[in-house]
Parts: structure tokens; sequence; C-alpha cells
């Protein structure tokens, strides 16, 4: 039987294919970052920082996947995904956007890394870029940070050390999150006559104390249980009273007297009942539904508190401010923010038009558009953008750009070096902060054994984070 | 007949004495009344968490935070208008019902086949076969998930919700063969034998004597596979990104924003959520206890 002849492989179309298939190759190692294009799946740190322009005129294709962590509303992400697609269109790639949940979005990250099935760009919290960028997984994006560094009016400072691993920019922070102190004024009013937010601990507890009828309503909101609030807002007291996690060379240190006297109050307002008893199972949810639920007049927390307020309840938005965490005995009233950032995996077939792509949306313009669609949860990272219209009608803000300005980070006083945040990650996920309040609270120690306990507990974490 | 009296008489002769008889009335009233109140705590302990969600769902958010009451003050459907208008439920619903359907048709199918090869057919290595499809489904899910990941990422299975199915089946299957083969083993060789002997095949035998006894245990292993897939949470979510594929349980957990839980939709999607079981095991119920209460006596 005779084949088609409009099928048969000639020798002929066989050159010709052939010819086709290399140039094409070629023209792939070419336009590929040399890590991709050498060693797939592979690269090292600052692969991609020779993938070429980031201008508009630069020629893409093929598909991109971004991963994100669902913002407030589904208005943010889908304007987010929007963004994304329009960038695609314009420059004939396919881009897909997946909002998605925040809950396990660390756990999903982390078998896609091991699969090597990271997708093209992909959001960091905190410090995961840290994380990840020593382990090789990200691409080096200090080209494209060094082109939005200095847009409307340049990006916080105090967010960097979260994205830069040995002076490289391994993602671009994309929002600040700020933690600040939720009061509700007209309880404060009550006690002190004036409308306004108490400055110092000692005033929080004495207003605390006085406004407070349990069951319905306890003082303070603060969280003893094994979640990351707890660590958050137990360092904030620690710093508040004159104490430090770590010294100046970044060892575990909390055999101070700022976390003792932290421990002290803390055991003191668990004794005194100013905190609710189911304070030691709190998730993570469990300050903003004390609040919400109108059964705390004090909680640290994001402004995720205020972003459902805003849209849920009015009247207790009416009655509350937001302001810096109070000072404490060490007269300092310490903050902190973090931020969640855009990265580039390092298997990503399209480096540079996920590059391009991350440049795009992180213009000022479509950026705050996003920000306004989620309602405030995330907060800029150019100074700039904090003047805009949104922001000005909402003077709960104000106070939040000197708080990024000036936040203490977890590793203060070291300088911010890539294994010490490692070593830091490591100690929160063991809950090292909350196991040592609770070991005041609840197992009856004294602070100085509590803190002494946590030391080592401490200790262990950074040697195991070492060793990994 | 009623008895005459000298029959009653005759009667009144076996029965117990006035005082023995008001103490046994009164030992079965305080028997029903342990048991009516025994079975009212259970079923209020039972049903407590359905009401809770249910009141929740129709709550508005600010009542959500604000009144604990089992009966909402302001009833309001807002949260099931935002489940079914403002996000993608529908289809997170469809592929919860394709992906638990194909994977319950698939396990049983699979199941039903390989535990009649084990426990009717003579072949090496049956009797291990038998003892590694167990020790197969008591792996937990947990330590397989990166491996599982990476070879569904291999196969190209992830990002799809039928990509689900294969890797649901990893559980699912070996489960429903071990079901199987309890119950199979309790059906005597010699109804098959019999049937051998008319002429039957082997697979006539097992569709014509086999599977009509079963029916109690296909039910059993039907619903666990079922509710299994429909309620599978962690691979759904390590395999799937994209919104159109997702299954009701990641689509459930996109209304956990970071610390704030919107617990109006959430418990508006999970209760529609329940609803496929709960019908399946409403209408399944007399199979479902014949089989549980088979497996029990002849296991």
């Amino acid at each position: 039987m005779r084949s088609d002849p409009r099928h048969r492989l000639t020798r002929r179309a066989f050159v010709k294919g052939t010819a086709a298939l290399s140039a094409a190759t070629a023209l792939d190692l070419l336009q590929a970052p040399p890590g991709d294009a050498l060693h797939p799946g592979t690269a090292a740190p600052g692969a991609g920082t020779t993938a070429g322009p980031l201008s508009a005129q630069a020629k893409f294709s093929g598909k991109l996947s971004a991963w994100g962590v669902v913002s407030f509303t589904k208005e943010g992400d889908a304007l987010l995904g929007q963004q994304m697609a329009e960038w695609g269109r314009q420059h004939n790639v396919q881009v897909e956007y997946s909002p998605l949940p925040g809950s396990d979005y660390f756990a999903k990250v982390a078998a896609a890394v091991e699969a090597g099935a990271l997708p093209d760009v992909v959001m960091m919290l905190g410090d995961q870029t840290i994380f990840y960028a020593t382990q090789g997984k990200l691409v080096d994006l200090t080209d494209v940070f060094n082109e939005v560094k200095t847009l409307a009016g340049g990006m916080y400072k105090t967010l960097l050390p979260y994205v830069t691993v040995n002076g490289k920019t391994y993602a671009i922070p994309m929002e600040a999150d700020v933690t600040v102190m939720y009061a509700r004024l007209d309880l404060c009013e009550k006690v002190t006559g004036k409308r306004e937010p108490p400055a110092t601990l000692d005033a929080l507890e004495e207003i605390a104390r006085k406004v407070q009828s349990p069951p319905t309503l306890y003082g303070i909101g603060l969280p003893i249980g094994r979640t990351p609030d707890t660590t958050g807002n137990l360092t904030l007291m620690i710093y508040a009273d004159g104490g430090t996690l770590v010294d100046g060379h970044g060892r575990p240190h909390l055999e101070n007297a700022g976390v003792i006297s932290a421990l002290t109050r803390a055991k003191r307002w668990w004794t005194d009942k100013l905190i609710q008893p189911d304070s030691p199972s709190a998730d993570d949810a469990w300050n903003n539904n004390a609040y919400q639920s109108h059964r705390a007049a004090f909680v640290f927390n994001p402004a995720s508190i205020f972003a459902w307020l805003e849209k849920n309840d009015q009247d207790l938005l009416k009655m509350t401010a937001q302001a810096p965490f109070p000072k404490g005995k060490a007269g300092v009233s310490a903050q902190q923010a973090g931020t969640w950032s855009w990265a580039v995996s390092a298997t990503s077939k399209n480096v540079a038009a996920a590059k391009a792509l991350i440049k795009d949306i992180m213009q000022p313009k479509g950026l705050e558009a996003v920000y306004e669609k989620v309602g405030g949860r995330w907060y800029p990272v150019y100074k700039d953008l904090s003047r805009a219209d949104f922001w000005k009608k909402r003077p709960f803000f104000d106070l939040f750009p000197g708080i990024i300005e000036h936040a203490r980070p977890d590793w203060y006083p070291a300088p911010a070096v890539p294994q010490l945040l490692t070593q830091l990650s490591a100690a929160r996920q063991k809950f090292v902060l909350a196991d040592m309040v609770q070991d005041v609270c609840l197992n009856g120690r004294s602070p100085e054994a509590a803190a002494k306990a946590a030391q080592v507990r401490m200790e262990q974490a950074f040697q195991e984070a070492l060793r990994k | 007949m009623t008895p005459g009296p000298r029959g009653a008489r005759r009667l009144d002769r076996y029965a117990p004495p006035a005082p023995a008889r008001a103490s046994r009335r009164w030992r079965n009233s305080l028997r029903t009344t342990v048991l009516a109140g025994g079975l009212a705590i259970f079923t209020v302990w039972t049903l407590f968490p359905f009401v809770w969600v249910l009141e929740t769902s129709l709550k508005s958010n600010r009542d959500i935070f604000q009144e604990v009451t089992l009966v909402p003050r302001h009833v309001t459907l807002q949260h099931y208008t935002a489940l079914f208008h403002q996000s993608e439920f529908l289809t997170y619903f469809k592929n919860s019902a394709i992906v638990a359907v194909s994977t319950t048709v698939i396990a049983m199918l699979v199941g039903v086949l390989a535990a009649y090869a084990i426990t009717r057919l003579s072949f090496r290595g049956r009797a291990f076969i038998g003892n590694a499809t167990i020790v197969t489904y008591l792996a937990p899910p947990a330590l397989l998930f990166i491996p599982l990941f990476q070879v569904a990422y291999q196969f190209h299975l992830t990002d799809r919700a039928l990509g689900l199915i294969p890797i649901y089946l990893i559980f699912s299957a070996p489960f429903c063969t071990w079901l199987a083969i309890t119950y199979f083993r309790t059906i005597p060789s010699e109804l098959e034998d019999a049937a051998l002997v008319d002429g039957a095949t082997r697979l006539r035998s097992l569709v014509s004597i086999f599977l009509p006894l079963s029916l109690p245990a296909l039910a059993v292993i039907a619903l666990f596979a079922f509710t299994n897939a429909w309620n599978e949470f962690l691979f759904a979510l390590l395999l799937i990104a994209r919104d159109s594929q997702k299954t009701v349980p990641v689509g459930l957990a996109q209304f956990i924003i970071g610390d704030v839980f919107q617990w109006g939709p959430l418990m508006a999607g999970a209760l529609v959520a329940s609803l496929p079981p709960v019908l399946i095991y409403t209408v399944a119920q007399r199979w479902v206890v014949a089989g549980l209460a088979s497996g029990a006596t002849k296991g």
C-alpha cells in the first residue's frame, strides 16, 4: 500500500524540518536566560539577570501562570487578574492569575517548589522570599526593582530586607502589612474623658480594668495561643519594654529585662482576667473576632479589622481608632511592618515575560486601583500613593507611613542577613514566643524560668535552621 | 377468640401479681423514658452543628459577630446570593460532583473486580495482594502529598479537576477492594459453584450471583468512596489553582482570607455542600444499615 504522497517523508522535507527545528532551538536558547536554557529547573540565584530588556517594545510569547493569595475582596482579585490578562493581550502572552486561599498557601507553595511546579509568577508572604531565594528557587529581580524603586516617591526601605539576599532583590514588594492597635474610643472616653487611644501600655491597662465587664466585654484581646498573632503581639510588647529577640550579632537573646517585663505584664493581664479565657486556644482570626464582636476594648492586628468594619459595622468603626502600639517601660513605641511581594520562579520558561508582567502590575496607577478595590487591607508600598484620595478620605491610615518608616523588624538590633531571617522564621514556626507566654500564664512558671526555657528552644530552632 | 371465664382464670394463674405488673410497667416506662431522653440528647448533639450552620448562614455579617442566638433576629439571604452570584460556587459544585461520581464508579468497578479475583480465583500471590491493598490505604495522605504532586505534575494532572480522579483512586480503590473482599468472603461458594455447573461464566456469576447478594456492601462502599471524594481538601488544594477547576472544599476555603473568616458565605456554602451526601445517605439508608450490620456479624 502506498502512503499518501502529501504525508510522505522525503529527504528534502527531512532536511528542511531539521533546519527549521535547529533554528528554532537556537533562537530559543538565545532568548532564554542562561540558567533556564542550560539547566532547566535548576537555575541558580542570579539566573535571569540577563534575560533581556524590560522595555515595552520587547516581544514575548507563550503562557504565564501566576499565584497570589486572595485579597480582602473578590473585586480586588478580579482587577489584578484583569490587569495581568490585559498585559498579556498586549504582549501576545496568555496570562492566568489564580488567587488561592491564604490559610494553606505556604503548603501549596512548598509542594510546588518540591515538585518543580511553581508558577512563573508567585506571591511571596513576608520572609518567604528569603527562604526560597537562598535555595536558588527564585530569579534575581534586581533589574525589575531598579526600574520601579523610584516610582511614585519611591518604595519604603524598611520593606526591602524581606526581599533582598546578598544585595540582590528576589521579589518586588506589592503591599505593606502594618500592625496597629485597635482601640474603642467610646470606652477610652468613659475613663479618661478624652476620645483618644492610650499612648502607653500602663494607660491601656488602666482603661481596660475600668471598662471591662466579663463575659461580654474584656479589656485586652491579647492572643496567647500558638498562632502568628501571638508571636507578633508579644514581640511588640517586648520591644515596648526595651527587650529584643536577638542580640546585635543575631544570636538568640530572650533572657533580657524587656522580655521579663513583657511576660510579667502578660501574666498580670491574664491573672486579672483582662484577657478572654479562650485566648490560649486562639487562632489567627481570634482577635479579629474579639474586636468585631465588641468583646474586646483593645486588640493589635493588621488592617483587616478596619476593612471588615468599613464594610460591615459602621457604628463600631465610628467608635474605633487605629493607633500606634503603645509605649512600654522603655518609652519606645515599637511598630511592625511586613510585605507581600511578587517573585519569579527559577523553573519558569518565560522569565523575561514574567519580569515584564511584574513591572507592569507594579506601575503606581494600576497598583493604586487594586489597593482601592481591596478596601484598605493592602497598603501602598510607594510613598506617594498614600496621598491618593482613597487614603486621604480615610484618616485612619494617616499614621501608616510613619509606622512603615520606623518599623522595627524581628531581627533588631542585628543586621538583616538571610541566615538570621531564616532562623527567626524557624523559631516562629515553632511558636517559641507563644509557648513562652503560655508557660507563664498557664503553666505557672516564673517569667525568668519561661524566658530561660524559651531561650533554649530558640537556640535549637536556630541550629536546626542552619542544618537545613 | 377471647377466653371464657374459666380460661381467663386459667390464664390469671400464670399472670404475675398486681404489684409485680405495676413494677414491670414502671420499669418499662423508665426504660422508654431513658431511651427517649438519650435519643433526644443524641439528636440535639448531632443536629446542633447543622442548626448553627443554618442560622449563621441566615444572619447578617454584623449579627454573626454580635448575636449569640439560635434563631436569627433578622433573616437575610445575602450570603446565599453572594455564594451563587458573586462566587464560582456552582462551578465548584459541578466539579465536585463530576470528580466524586467518577471516582466512586471507577473505584467500585476496580474494587469489585479485584475483590472477586482475590476471593474466588486461585493464583500465586493472592493473599499478599489482598493484604497489600489495605496497607496502601493505610499510608497517611499527608506523607504522600509532595511525591503525589510530583507524579501528578509529570502526568499533567495538575490544574484540572479530572486530574483529581486518578489521585483519589489511589486511596479509594484499595479501600473499596478491601471492603468488598471482606463481604465477598461471606458469600457461600456453593452458590457460585451451582451457577458454574449450570454453565454460567465467571462474569455472569459475578453479575448474577455476587452483585445482587452484595447490594448492601456495595451501597456502603459507594457511600464511603463518594463521601471521601466529595470532602477531600488536601490534594484538591495542592493540585488545583485555576478557579474554573476547583472543587467545593477548596472553593469554600477562599472565604477565609488570612485572619478574616467570611462566616456567612462559608456557612451557606458548607450547608449547600453537605446536601448531596445527606441526600444519598437518606436514600441509601436501608442498604447502608443492612451492609454495616451484615459486615459486623459475618465479617
